[in-house]
Parts: structure tokens; C-alpha cells; sequence
């Protein structure tokens, strides 16, 4: 599949201009052989993701916003129709530099309007360039829904309010997002029974320890529902 | 009766299990992964057309050796081997994908092909084509069993593991990513003017694996760089490229040595910063004694594991190429 990306050199230097208020080009290289990524689809939901952030009251719960752009990103990436034309396949997915590309050409202004304080302090290439996906605001979004099992289940990268540490430090941190089922259970719980935030990292220590014992990838959303309810409160707490 | 016995595993288990899985290997197209070791792929194109497989056992006779071995582990763990099986995972770190490629109950073992293709349905992880993938291969309950102080009983325990780790042509020097710094960097980091370059460890943790811990820096004047990047495929920004790459290293490893490497075991590393620096450094395609080694050198004789290190990234070479080129 032939796809736009941007080295990351060229990332940095076209963010750096933005944020000093210039105009700068993207230069992309395209890559690949064979069927174009569909871009068109993805330029659709950046219209709408870039929309979502002048909703009233978009500031006061920034990850939430995150969530519903979670789901139209996904949307884009991954249609219902996987035989879709142009559907970006993995291998495409998994290069940062396309990542990149679509920071620059589609969703500068959600990415810059989510994270303030690292595009005034210089720290902008932490979310635009792909090097972590758990850290760059794309990734992020995208990794937010295939998490929870795709579109079936989008309901669940929104639910939660104010969840930020949520899912990037118990889950897209850990093992724990490579299991659709167990992050359903999670995000159930936590939207049933919250847990503040230390009580939340002491179960996730639960959970992380028990991924070094038990290939949590072979449970279901009973047992992992199960496995949840057993370790959400520490003893003292039941 | 031999027992494992891991610090980290609340339980014990057959070591005939393990024993068993050594003889497993994984396949990508002609490339060949043993238990525990990592083979890099050239190229993204070839990551993606060569052809997945694992293979229990090298030939016939192992393979009887293979069974043989599973039928012992499964009477001394007193567990019914419909409950037991094997499992082959594919996980992906950058896009968080981890298949279940394979399973089979130790009961049907008698049936078990020696040969299992991954081609006609390609794990996703397997597609990741930039990032790579870890294949694992389990000796695991399938069932959940009844409840008894050290012995394994939830679904899922694993009871003996081997992995396989099927890189790009990146590992280390993909990681390193140099960042610009300019004089308000150098002021924010503490820095003399004239500081060319510096590497920050951050909340890294070289120990944990990659993907789990915020990255390390590796500053450059700003100047330096964009000459660099302007001029990047000349002899005498190769010659300096290779050296910063070198730089990383050694700053790697005095971090690392700083945060007492001698604690750690290589087993628990693979996946790590450290880990990465120690397979560079052991060589494309090395045994796990050869990792092993070379980790120890780490911790014992850091300036002989860095002059090993200028060796495999030829610095000798680009630096005499760099004079070669009239100004």
C-alpha cells in the first residue's frame, strides 16, 4: 500500500515553524507500492475531530473530548467494512511516520488545543511524533478504541470522564491493552465502581503482576470480568 | 523429581516443560529464530513477504523427544493434560496487538504436526512491519484448577515459556533519535555553552522494557544537527552520526551501571533499553550464551563492552573514510 509519512527531522522543523507562528509546507514521502491509502475519509473526521474541541465546555474535560474523537479517528482508520478501498492496513499503521503525516496535515489544531502547556513548552514532539505511541495524541486515540475491540464496542473509549491516567498509565502503559476483554472489564468497573487515583494505580500493580504469571489473552469478558471484580479493592478495602 | 523454582513464580513447575520448548523454533521464510534469541530482518518489505512458521522440533526423532518430554512434565504436575495446552502468542508493542496464533490441549499431543504455518492467516502482529514482533510459545493452564498453595491454578498460568523476538534492522540505532538543543535547552539542563551533546536518561528506566518507561534524550546543538541532517549522507556526517550512536551507548551504559546492572539478570532484560545495547554489541544472530556474555562484560568491563560496541558500528571505519573526501 502506498502511503504519505514525514521523518521526523522534517516533523520537527515544520512544528517548530507552526508554533512560531510561520507558515511551513509538508514535504511528504510517499512510500509503499500498490492501492493509495484512502486519505479523503480520514480529512472527514479531522473536519469533525477539529470541530469537537469548540463544543461548549470541550476545555473542562479535555480526555473526554479525546474519547469521542477516539471513535471518529478509529472510524476512519478502521471502517466497519474492512474491504473498504484505501483502509490503511497494519503495516501502515505501525510506521510513526505516517502517524506523523496525518499530525501535521489534518490534526494540528486538535493536537495542539489537547496538549497547551508541552506546544508552550517546546515538548510538542512527545504528542505529534509517534516514537511512544502511548504519549502521542494519534496513537493514542487509535490505540484507545482498538483496546476496548473496535467499533463494536467505541461506547467504552468514551464513557469514562476525566480518565486520562486511566488509559495511558493502566492501560496503554502496560500489557494490559492488548487484551480487549480485560480492558472492557476495566473500563465497566471504573465506570461502576471509580476508584480514586491511588486506589486505581494499586490495581493496576494487581493486574500488571499478574500478567508476569498468567497469559491474560486467553480469558474472556466473564473470566476477565471476573478476574477485575476479584483484585478492583485490596482486601482492606472490601 | 526436578522442580523449577523462580524467584518470581509464586509456584513450581516441571522443568521438563521447559526443557520441551527448546527444541522450538520460529521461521521467517529461510530466517531461523531459536528458543530465547532474536533474529533481524532486513527490511520492512522483507519482514512482510517472508513466510511465518513454528516448528515444535528440528526433525522427527526430536520431535518424538518433544512429546516425550510433555507426556513427563504432564504426570509430574498431576494435572490432566486436557487441561493443559500449548499456546503461541503474536504481540506487537507499538500498536498493542497480541494474537493468540495457535493452541492445542498436551492431550492431543500425539497429533501435533511438527510444523505450524502462520502464512495463510497472518497474525496482525506479524504485519507490523516497522516495529516487529515477540512470538511466544507456552506451556499453559487451560483450564482453571483448584485452588492450592504453590501450584499453579488460575486459567492462563503459564508453566513454562520461550520467546522469540523477530526485529527490523533497528534495534538501537532506531532508538537513537537525537534531539535538537539550543541555548536555552543547555541553560534549562544545566549545561556549559559549549556542550555538543548530552544524554539524559529521564524517568527511563533502562532495565524495564522499551516501550514501558518515557525514553531517553540524546541532545545535539541544534547547529551540529541541522548540518548533520543537511549533509547526511556525507563520509563526515556519517563518521559523526556513527559516533553519537556510540555517545548513546556509553551514556546508556554509565547510566546503567550507575543504577547497579549487576542486580539484574539477563532473562529479565531482553526486552529493555540495556537489553537492546547488549544484543548490538553480541552480535546479529547471537546465542543466548553470547548475550549472556556480553552482558556480563557490561557489568564487569563497561570500556571493553563500548570498544566492542565502536567495533559493530564500524567507527574505525567511517572516521579513517571521513578524511578520504577533499574539503
Amino acid at each position: 500500500m502506498r502511503y504519505p509519512t514525514i521523518a521526523w527531522s522534517d516533523c520537527d522543523e515544520i512544528a517548530q515553524k507552526r508554533i512560531a507562528g510561520d507558515d511551513a509546507p509538508i514535504d511528504a514521502r510517499w512510500v509503499g507500492e500498490g492501492e493509495e491509502v484512502d486519505l479523503a475519509r480520514i480529512a472527514e473526521a479531522a473536519t469533525e475531530i477539529n470541530a469537537l474541541r469548540r463544543e461548549p465546555g470541550a476545555d473542562r474535560d479535555m480526555d473526554h473530548v479525546e474519547g469521542r474523537a477516539s471513535t471518529k479517528l478509529y472510524a476512519a482508520l478502521c471502517p466497519a467494512d474492512p474491504h473498504a478501498s484505501g483502509v490503511p492496513d497494519i503495516s501502515v499503521l505501525d510506521d510513526p511516520g505516517f502517524w506523523r503525516y496525518l499530525a501535521l496535515r489534518y490534526f494540528w489544531d486538535f493536537i495542539e488545543w489537547r496538549q497547551p502547556k508541552a506546544f508552550a513548552n517546546n515538548n510538542h514532539m512527545r504528542f505529534l511524533d509517534a516514537r511512544q505511541s502511548r504519549d502521542t495524541v494519534l496513537t493514542r486515540m487509535y490505540l484507545r478504541v482498538a483496546a476496548v475491540g473496535g467499533l463494536q464496542h467505541a461506547d467504552l473509549a468514551e464513557v469514562l470522564t476525566k480518565s486520562a491516567d486511566f488509559w495511558q498509565s493502566h492501560v496503554f502503559q502496560v500489557r494490559t491493552a492488548s487484551s480487549s476483554p480485560l480492558v472492557r472489564a476495566m473500563t465497566d468497573q471504573h465506570t461502576t465502581d471509580r476508584l480514586a487515583r491511588d486506589p486505581l494505580r494499586e490495581f493496576a500493580k494487581r493486574v500488571n503482576g499478574m500478567w508476569t504469571n498468567v497469559l491474560l489473552n486467553l480469558y474472556d469478558d466473564d473470566e476477565s470480568a471476573e478476574l477485575v471484580v476479584d483484585l478492583w479493592r485490596d482486601d482492606h478495602d472490601r | 523429581m526436578s522442580r523449577e523454582t523462580r524467584t518470581l513464580r509464586p509456584f513450581s513447575a516441571p522443568v521438563v516443560f521447559g526443557e520441551a520448548l527448546q527444541f522450538v523454533q520460529f521461521h521467517m521464510g529461510e530466517q531461523i529464530c531459536d528458543a530465547d534469541s532474536r533474529i533481524t530482518i532486513e527490511s520492512a518489505s522483507d519482514f512482510l513477504r517472508a513466510k511465518p512458521a513454528l516448528s515444535w522440533a528440528r526433525n522427527d526423532a526430536e520431535m518424538e523427544t518433544f512429546r516425550s518430554l510433555l507426556n513427563d512434565g504432564v504426570t509430574e504436575s498431576g494435572i490432566s493434560p486436557s487441561q493443559l495446552g500449548l499456546v503461541v502468542t503474536a504481540y506487537s508493542g507499538f500498536l498493542k496487538m497480541a494474537d493468540i496464533c495457535y493452541q492445542a490441549r498436551l492431550s492431543d499431543c500425539s497429533s501435533l504436526e511438527r510444523l505450524v504455518p502462520f502464512s495463510e492467516c497472518r497474525p496482525r502482529a506479524l504485519q507490523a512491519s516497522t516495529h516487529g514482533a515477540t512470538v511466544s510459545a507456552y506451556v499453559a493452564l487451560l483450564q482453571r484448577q483448584e485452588r492450592r498453595a504453590l501450584q499453579p491454578w488460575r486459567k492462563g498460568t503459564w508453566l513454562a515459556r520461550v520467546q522469540f523476538r523477530l526485529d527490523l534492522e533497528t534495534t538501537i540505532t532506531s532508538i537513537f533519535r537525537p534531539t535538537p538543543m539550543d541555548d536555552a535547552k543547555r541553560r534549562e539542563l544545566g549545561l556549559p555553552k559549549g556542550t555538543a551533546r548530552y544524554f539524559a536518561l529521564n524517568d527511563h528506566d533502562p532495565f524495564r522494557p522499551y516501550s514501558d518507561t518515557e525514553p531517553p534524550t540524546f541532545y545535539v546543538d541544534e547547529d551540529l544537527l541541522s548540518r548533520l541532517n543537511a549533509e547526511a549522507t556525507s563520509p563526515l556526517s556519517k563518521a559523526l552520526q556513527a559516533q553519537m550512536v556510540c555517545d548513546f551507548i556509553i551514556g546508556l551504559v554509565l547510566a546503567s551501571n550507575a543504577r547497579n546492572a549487576d542486580q539484574h539478570e539477563w532473562e529479565d532484560l531482553k526486552d529493555s533499553l540495556i537489553g537492546r545495547a547488549v544484543e548490538l554489541v553480541a552480535g546479529r544472530n547471537a546465542s543466548l550464551g553470547d548475550r549472556e556474555n556480553a552482558f556480563s562484560l557490561l557489568r564487569t568491563d563497561p570500556t571493553t563492552f563500548i570498544a566492542r560496541a565502536e567495533d559493530v558500528l564500524n567507527i574505525k571505519r567511517s572516521m579513517i573514510r571521513s578524511f578520504s573526501v577533499s574539503p
